[in-house]
């Protein structure tokens, strides 16, 4: 499905990403731990389309596509989610009218029929459930005086309503309380399916509990330096970055 | 040597049938009126500091006729009526476009063309110039309004339903109309008032209109400007505001080629308030700009400015806002804010707030700021799908209804909200 080769980004002028590679299969769940300024985030962005992120080297080719040429929406209509590590409050946006004209954006732009008010808000109150987000949340701004959990859970929330082909999650589970973390990963469960990934990013072995990685990396100076199974986050949790065998990269 | 169109003004001075035509005294204000234009050889004093930034000096050099009296039996599309009201086409009122039969009792509103000699006699200040007519506007629209109202609101009446005055332009040949306004709420007394400039009329139109609020009266004023893509529109607004009294007024600056308007606000008693929110969003060679000048006569009173501006293409918004707080006026509260978009690298906003202050323990806040749409929050929108021009709109428009939020009237506030949409989305 997703296929990074040799990825070298540049950050406001800065190298990030230092040839990173990347396999993830249809149906996979993988997790990527590392280090704070490893480049995770900057991964995710480039994924996702965000401007000022230069490739310099590699290529990422999605479901057989080249990803990088597409904008943004162009991703995200081919099946591409990124849950952002800070997502951002948008005031005088209304939350319901947003995640209507995205999801009918999208569906638009795939050739499929748009949908009506009423399916739409039959959708909403499906996927809300799993979440247990309120619905006043829906009638605010986009993320407008959102907790930080609720931001959160909102982001899974948008996954489960857009239901993407690859899902990357950026530290959703950063700042969760017990309950919403349990919450989140139902979210992330309940999606789980042969024809869809998840990238995981997270600094928590705990989350890895509750969603059962096939496979775990660990990135640090720009590069997968090391992979393996749910073993290798309970020894990084034991005992840090510092004892990452390099011999184990993938 | 006058201007194209003030000689062509001058001469249609000797119009006849215009409102209150036979009564002498309207007839002697206007003969005044007429004699002060015929002083005058230009429209406005170009090199005069509150028309530093508008040139009307291709609009001088048109020798426009004035609009004729148009089809009342003309099909016009009209927004559905949200209560009373008054419309005028083409500068002359539409008897059956307007709406009065639900009047309630306590409320006179008319147009000036059915003002009897009693109403001219009460409100004598219909004929008397605002501003002191230094310039030709004034007596322009003095000796020419065949449009405007009269709104005269008895003490303690309160009208929950929008009351409505709607300039509809059909003309497509420019050509000059004007109306002359006055509003008048009794102590106590409660209105939605929205007045509205829709159609695509080309031309000059001038709109002069004067507003007391009484003691402990409240005024929703709605300005919503939707006028043509070739209309010039020339305002001038003044407000009086008595003690406790209040008034809470949105204004959208959507349309016209150019629009001009001094917005002038007095509070006068002690405990009055003003909530002035202006939006402007304008595109091709758009051009607004609002001379606003709020002053606090006396102490205790308050005053909350928020203006947004977004301009496109080769538009220009000009907001030269003044808050002065007069010496005595102790203890007073006045808050100015803008903050305005930037569309396009060719276009300008000049966003001057400036406070005076001559009194003692006052709150001043002001704050400016110009720039563009928030790459992260764009990046966000179109990560979850929306197309680039659909993301941008939905961020231009959310930037201008978070002043719009505090429409009282909820209907009206989605009248306001579905025109700035509608505007934003066809910004070029
Ligand atoms: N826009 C930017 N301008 C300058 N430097 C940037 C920018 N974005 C990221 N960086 C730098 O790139 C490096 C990697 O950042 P990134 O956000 O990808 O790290 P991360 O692995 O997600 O870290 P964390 O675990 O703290 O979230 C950091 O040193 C960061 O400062
Ligand atoms: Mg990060």
């Amino acid at each position: 499905m997703l296929k990074i080769e040799n990825l070298h980004v540049r950050v406001a002028g800065k190298e990030i990403l230092k040839g990173l590679s990347l396999q993830v299969n249809a149906g996979e769940v993988h997790a990527i731990m590392g280090p704070n300024g490893a480049g995770k985030s900057t991964l995710g962005n480039v994924l996702a389309g965000r401007e000022g992120y230069e490739v310099t080297a590699g290529s990422v080719l999605f479901e057989g596509r080249d990803l990088l040429v597409l904008e943004p929406e162009e991703r995200a209509a081919a099946g591409v989610f990124l849950a952002f590590q800070y997502p951002v409050e948008i005031a005088g946006v209304n939350n319901t009218y947003f995640l209507r004209a995205a999801l009918n954006a999208q569906r638009k732009a795939r050739g499929e029929t748009e949908l009506d008010s009423m399916q739409f808000l039959k959708l909403v109150r499906e996927k809300l459930k799993v979440l247990e987000l309120p619905d006043a949340l829906l009638h605010r701004g986009v993320n407008e005086s959102f907790s930080g959990g609720e931001k959160k859970r909102n982001e899974i929330f948008q996954m489960a309503l857009l239901e993407p082909r690859l899902a990357i999650l950026d530290e959703t589970d950063s700042g969760l309380d017990i309950d919403a973390l349990r919450q989140v990963a139902a979210g992330v469960n309940a999606q789980r399916a042969p024809s869809r990934a998840f990238i995981v990013i997270t600094h928590y072995q705990r989350l890895l509990d509750h969603i059962r990685p096939d496979q775990v990396h660990v990135l640090a100076e720009g590069r997968i330096i090391a992979s393996g199974g749910v073993e290798l986050a309970e020894k990084l949790e034991a005992e840090g970055y510092a004892g990452v065998p390099q011999e184990a990269q993938a | 040597m006058s201007t194209a169109l003030l000689a062509a003004a001058l001469q249609q001075t000797a119009t006849p049938g215009l409102p209150g035509a036979g009564i002498a005294r309207v007839d002697a204000a206007r003969a005044a009126a007429r004699a002060a234009l015929a002083q005058q050889s230009a429209l406005v004093d170009a090199r005069a500091e509150p028309w530093r930034y508008t040139s009307l000096r291709a609009l001088e050099a048109q020798a426009l006729p004035l609009a004729s009296a148009a089809d009342d039996a003309k099909v016009v599309e009209l927004p559905p009526a949200l209560g009373p009201r008054l419309v005028f086409i083409d500068g002359h009122y539409a008897p059956r476009h307007s709406q009065l039969a639900d009047l309630p009792v306590g409320v006179n509103f008319k147009p000036l063309s059915a003002l009897r000699a009693e109403d001219w006699q009460v409100h004598a200040a219909l004929l008397q110039f605002v501003g002191g007519g230094s310039d030709a506007l004034e007596p322009l629209n003095l000796a020419l309004a065949s449009a405007g109202v009269l709104l005269d609101v008895q003490p303690g009446v309160v009208v929950d339903a929008p009351i409505e005055v709607i300039y509809f332009g059909v003309f497509a040949n420019p050509c000059a109309w004007h109306a002359r306004s006055r509003v008048l709420l009794g102590e106590g007394a409660r209105v939605i008032l929205l007045e509205r400039q829709l159609g695509p009329g080309a031309g000059l139109a001038t709109l002069h209109t004067e507003y007391h609020v009484h003691a402990d009266a409240r005024l929703d004023l709605v300005q919503m400007q939707e006028a043509g893509a070739a209309l010039s529109l020339l305002r001038t607004s003044t407000l009086m505001l008595a003690a406790r009294a209040t008034l809470r007024m949105h204004a959208l600056d959507l349309g016209a080629a150019l629009t001009r308007h001094a917005l002038g606000v007095r509070l006068r008693g002690t405990q009055a308030r003003a909530e002035l929110r202006h939006v402007v969003a304008l595109d091709r060679r758009q051009h607004a700009d609002l001379q606003m000048d709020l002053r606090h006569e006396v102490g205790e009173t308050s005053s909350d400015v928020r203006c947004r501006a977004v301009a496109a293409a080769r538009s220009r918004a000009v907001l030269q806002g003044a808050i002065t707080i007069a010496a005595g006026a102790d203890g007073s509260d006045a808050a100015l804010s803008t903050h305005n978009l930037l569309l396009s690298d060719q276009a300008e906003i000049d966003a001057r707030p400036v406070m005076e202050i001559h009194a003692d323990e006052v709150r001043a806040a002001h704050g400016a700021s110009v720039g563009q749409l928030d790459a992260t929050m764009l990046f966000y929108l179109r990560a979850r799908g929306l197309p680039e021009a659909e993301a941008r709109a939905l961020l231009t428009a959310a930037h201008c209804r978070a002043v719009l939020d505090d429409i009282v009237h909820a209907d009206l506030r989605t009248a306001a909200m579905q025109a700035l949409d509608a505007r934003i989305q066809s910004l070029r």
